[in-house]
């Protein structure tokens, strides 16, 4: 086997002392990174102007004298190219996007005036031939159309897009509860009916609810797990506020499940515009639709349903003013329970609603008998109980709650895991657009599982981090320290992150494969902003080895296997094996160095088998990291070019990148127009595909004058240092920036 | 030298700056005379991050002074008249000031953006020319929403209603649609247009309508269209439409989003022309 790269090197050297910081978690040579001007600046200084440093002293500006991965996301935020959506988003800039929310909040009753204007706008029916460049902006319940030309808005409610958004519809219904299927009770597994909690009016430990908890969730009834904040080590809700923000909020998201059910009609499912992903006609958020397919539909007839509306029509009013100034004033629930003692459908409806609260639904301290073992084996079952149905966070700061170890766990898991979560609010300003805290937590999580991942890749695969430093450098908080492995072991099981953000200043480094037409001649994109060409494919199946690596089978905690050697470098070639197969080159396109690693050595692993499975020799392997989040440790920490001469390229990745990512289109789009064959290995799904052609003997003459650009690229040449921001790479790739 | 060397040096000399170091700001001058003489902009406006803190404002401007100081002194006058023809020249003074107001407005700085207006509404007021039409009406715009924002609505509807007179003086038709929408949203506020429960019903009735709950939403409208007065006509008219239109009562819709027309046309909102005329047209051609 050959290696190559395997030390960065630049064509503008360092100068002074090479020394290998080890804070730094970056290769050697940036030891010799001069800063200059940066040196002193602080990250609000460093934004003066917009001011872009060198991807290689951002790398070491990011790093130099800083611990916790949200200091040096908040560096990297300061000093990357700026991106119309916004940037990297840590907990830092999300804590000065809510103090900017903050300010600008208006008096409540000024807010409600300005809201009621809002639906007093003039608004259409049908959007016009209107002339000018069209934008628009779309919210969970409009879309808005504009033109520069003229300060006319058309805004349409979503219940009622136009026409022009009717051709993409689909049916979007929310899935039936998975714990349907689990008819036998599940040994640590228990839920508290919504009933038991009004009832209680408080948040109770399990030792006093035992007996009115439920182990079997059957149809009709929806299981729902409560994220929330303790506010107290010994009592997770000690004035009971948590019990009755829920309770009035589930309540009122029940009476709208009922509103959207007779509007829409009952066995009508929610419909999206699947080109934009919002709702087409409709609908109500994932909770309320969870209630319609999970408590509505499997029991209610359309003269039930009537009486329902007519049960939820006389609390509208009430329910329509602030629902956390209600609960505030209902302490101990009385109030919410004389509305449902008068309303029985109502009533009945909710009552099927099955709580998941950790103090109320696991054995608590000091446990006795055998409630260590009940305890223990809820604790296993804590992602499945909320695979079994949906996640509802109950929110107040969205920076304390992320800091919390345990609810962290609990909404990356929802995140990554249950088809995302819904939030309760305990914040009297969660009507203020402004000062939303859903919209706070949803950007957070953008970028937040990014920044988890990296930390977890830091420890379990490049080994630079020790995993209690790896929670600590996450600044995460738990109440019980003897919870933090077991909370670590958790996260390490959710597997990589695969909702695609990206960004102008994306860090890109690792290997670009070029198609070698003649020996050191390349074939390279020059319209590197080109459209994705379509990407026709045959599905061939699924493979074991192709789904997405997890850290879980890595080995236990602190003792996991080391990726074998040749993962760490960018670009490995091996001699042909002699077999008479077509030859391939494998290209790794993944979201950091850390991921590529892993996803290398677990290929490198399992090479035989991708080869008998695409019946081709695997002569070179490369990879590329398109990092939104460069916070981890980098191995290369630099971008080459390298040209490739096999005739079949297997692209490993994943599905959303097949899709919709402009690196991988640009290898693909290169590689095809080169005339090569192209296979797929999408890692998400598991799932291997080829495209006509492949394998194939020899590369065919392909398309070389439309959009490449022939340039000479020996092997083996230098690195770019620090790699380049996603903005710069067609002109990197390309060459036209060479010298 | 490069324009991304020199985003390089100003934080440099910056930092030498806030040090009190002078002597190495007087040296990057030296080193950089001709590009930072050309380089005016860097210096005249003030960076973002430090636009929250008006202390950091303050020391920034000493420094472009400090800075244009010593380039005149080296016979580059570029950056110290720029600096201080703003200060000389009324009409850049008081569109400077428009603009930080502005950027005070989106960091939620309310009071800080009124105080600023508030030294240059008076001298606005008793200046005539373009540039005075343009800006006062701006200027008195956002001081109304500024006082809004803080809950002064009185001053908020004061101000308000002189700038959606200013506007209609200058027959600046953006201004008016605009500041009319504040005017309503700041009377409704204050109370003061006896009119707060007929646009809460209308309110009500949109948001029936977009919940799919037609039928409710059009008994709510018309039982309040005796009630509105001319600047909620053409929506409560244009809103009956539309519902009349999508429950399959074409005539009705007709008729409705003809009146909603015409309201609008009577006080020359041109939101409700455009959306109405558009309205008509889609109902027309229904099959």
């Amino acid at each position: 086997m050959e290696s190559v790269c395997e030390v960065p090197t630049t064509d503008s050297a360092p100068r002074g002392p090479v020394h290998a910081p080890a804070d730094l978690h970056l290769p050697k040579v940036f030891g010799g990174v001069e800063l200059g001007p940066w040196e002193d600046l602080s990250p609000t200084e460093a934004m003066l102007g917009d001011y872009v440093a060198d991807p290689a002293v951002m790398l070491v500006y990011s790093r130099r004298g800083v611990i916790g991965y949200d200091e040096v996301a908040e560096r990297v935020s300061a000093v990357t190219p700026r991106d119309p959506a916004g940037g990297l988003t840590g907990r830092r800039t999300m804590r000065t996007q809510t103090e900017h929310a903050r300010r600008t909040r208006r008096p409540p009753h000024l807010e409600a005036v300005r809201l009621e204007q809002d639906q007093l706008g003039h608004r259409p029916i049908e959007l016009p031939d209107i002339d000018g460049h069209l934008s628009y902006t779309v919210t969970a319940s409009d879309i808005t159309f504009r033109t520069d030309e003229s300060p006319i808005e058309w805004r349409f409610s979503l219940t009622f897009p136009p026409a022009a958004l009717s051709s993409g519809v689909v049916p979007d219904d929310v899935a039936q509860p998975l714990a349907w299927r689990i008819a036998d009770p599940v040994k640590g597994v228990w839920f508290l009916p919504f009933d038991a909690l009004v009832r209680r009016g408080a948040i109770d430990r399990w030792q006093d609810v035992r007996d009115e908890l439920v182990s079997v969730v059957t149809p009709g009834a929806l299981p729902l797990f409560i994220s929330h904040r303790w506010l107290d080590t010994a009592r997770p809700d000690p004035d009971g506020r948590q019990a009755r923000l829920t309770a009035w909020q589930l309540v009122a998201a029940a009476c709208e499940a009922v509103e959207v059910a007779a509007a829409r009609g009952l066995h009508e499912p929610r419909r999206k515009w699947a080109p934009l992903g919002c709702r087409a006609g409709v609908g109500g958020s994932d909770l309320v639709e969870s209630m319609i397919v999970a408590l509505l539909r499997p029991t209610f007839d359309d003269a039930l349903l009537r009486r329902a509306v007519s049960e939820a029509r006389s609390v509208e009013e009430l329910l329509g003013s602030s629902l956390v100034a209600l609960a505030d004033a209902d302490t101990g629930l009385p109030r919410l329970r004389a509305v449902l003692d008068n309303r029985p459908v109502l009533a009945a409806l909710t009552g099927r609603i099955h709580l998941w609260i950790d103090y109320c639904c696991l054995p608590q301290p000091p446990r006795i008998d055998d409630e260590e073992l009940e305890f223990r084996a809820g604790l296993r079952l804590l992602n499945a109980v909320q695979l079994m149905g949906r996640t509802v966070i109950l929110l107040d700061e969205v920076e304390e709650y992320t800091r919390r170890a345990w609810c962290l766990l609990e909404a990356l898991t929802a995140d990554r895991w249950s088809n995302g979560f819904d939030v309760l609010s305990s914040l009297a300003e969660n009507t203020d657009p402004a000062g939303d805290p859903y919209d706070h937590l949803s950007r957070l999580l953008l970028d937040l599982p990014h920044v988890v991942w990296r930390a977890l890749l830091d420890t379990e695969v490049l080994g630079t981090t020790a995993w209690r430093d790896a929670l600590a450098r996450l600044d995460l908080d738990v109440t019980d320290p003897d919870d933090l492995p077991y909370i670590y072991e958790r996260l390490r099981a959710i597997p990589a992150p695969v909702r695609l953000h990206t960004m102008a200043g994306d860090l890109i480094t690792g290997v670009v494969p070029l198609p070698e037409l003649a020996p050191g001649i390349v074939a390279a994109p020059n319209d590197g902003s080109r459209p994705i060409d379509p990407l026709p494919t045959t599905p061939v199946g699924e493979a074991p080895w192709a789904h997405v690596p997890t850290l879980e089978g890595r080995g236990p905690v602190g003792a996991t296997a080391p990726p074998r050697e040749s993962a760490f470098v960018p670009l490995v070639r091996w001699s042909p094996a002699g077999r008479g197969r077509p030859e391939a080159h494998v290209a790794i396109i993944a979201a950091c160095e850390g991921e590529a690693v892993l996803i290398a050595d677990s290929l490198e692993r399992s090479l035989g088998e991708l080869e008998e499975f695409f019946g081709v020799d695997v002569t070179s392997r490369s990879w590329l990291a398109d990092d939104v989040a460069p916070v981890g440790a980098l191995v290369f920490a630099g971008l080459g070019r390298e040209p490739i001469a096999a005739p079949n390229w297997i692209l490993v990745t994943t599905s959303v990148r097949k899709e919709h990512c402009t690196v991988t289109s640009m290898l693909a789009t290169t590689a095809r127009r080169a005339g090569l064959a192209l296979g797929w290995v999408l890692l998400d799904d598991g799932a291997v595909a080829v495209e006509d052609g492949f394998p194939a003997a020899q590369r065919d003459a392909g398309d070389v004058d439309s959009g490449l650009t022939i340039v000479a690229l020996p092997p083996g040449g230098p690195a770019r240092l620090g790699g380049v921001y996603r903005r710069d790479l067609a002109v990197f790739v390309s060459g036209a920036d060479d010298g | 030298m490069a324009e991304t060397d020199l985003a390089d040096v100003v934080p440099r000399m910056w930092g030498a700056f806030q040090a009190g170091d002078i002597g190495t700001v007087e040296a990057y001058v030296d080193r950089y005379l001709e590009a930072l003489g050309a380089a005016t902009d860097r210096f005249t406006i003030v960076p973002e991050p430090l636009r929250s803190d008006s202390s950091a404002i303050e020391a920034w401007v000493e420094f472009a002074v400090t800075v244009g100081r010593l380039l005149a002194g080296r016979g580059d006058q570029r950056l110290l008249s720029r600096i201080m023809s703003s200060d000389d020249n009324p009409i850049a003074r008081w569109q400077d000031t428009v603009s930080e107001a502005q950027l005070l407005r989106q960091d939620g700085r309310f009071e800080a953006a009124a105080e600023l207006l508030a030294a240059i509404i008076p001298e606005l007021r008793a200046a005539r020319g373009s540039a005075v039409d343009t800006l006062l009406g701006k200027a008195l715009g956002q001081a109304g929403a500024n006082a809004f924002d803080v809950g002064d609505t009185d001053e908020a509807l004061r101000l308000t209603d002189e700038a959606l007179r200013e506007c209609e003086r200058t027959g600046d038709a953006e201004g008016v649609s605009i500041y009319s929408q504040n005017l309503a949203t700041i009377a409704a506020a204050a109370g003061d247009d006896g009119l707060s429960a007929v646009r809460a019903r209308l309110a009500r009735a949109q948001q029936l309508h977009d919940g799919g709950r037609l039928d409710e939403a059009r008994d709510l409208i018309i039982a309040v269209l005796g009630e509105v007065d001319d600047r909620y006509r053409a929506k409560a008219h244009g809103l009956l439409g539309m519902i009349q239109y999508r429950l399959g009562d074409r005539a009705a819709a007709r008729e409705h989003t003809r009146r909603a027309l015409d309201a609008g046309r009577c006080v020359g909102d041109q939101a409700a022309i455009a959306i109405y005329t558009a309205n008509l047209q889609v109902i027309d051609q229904a099959p």
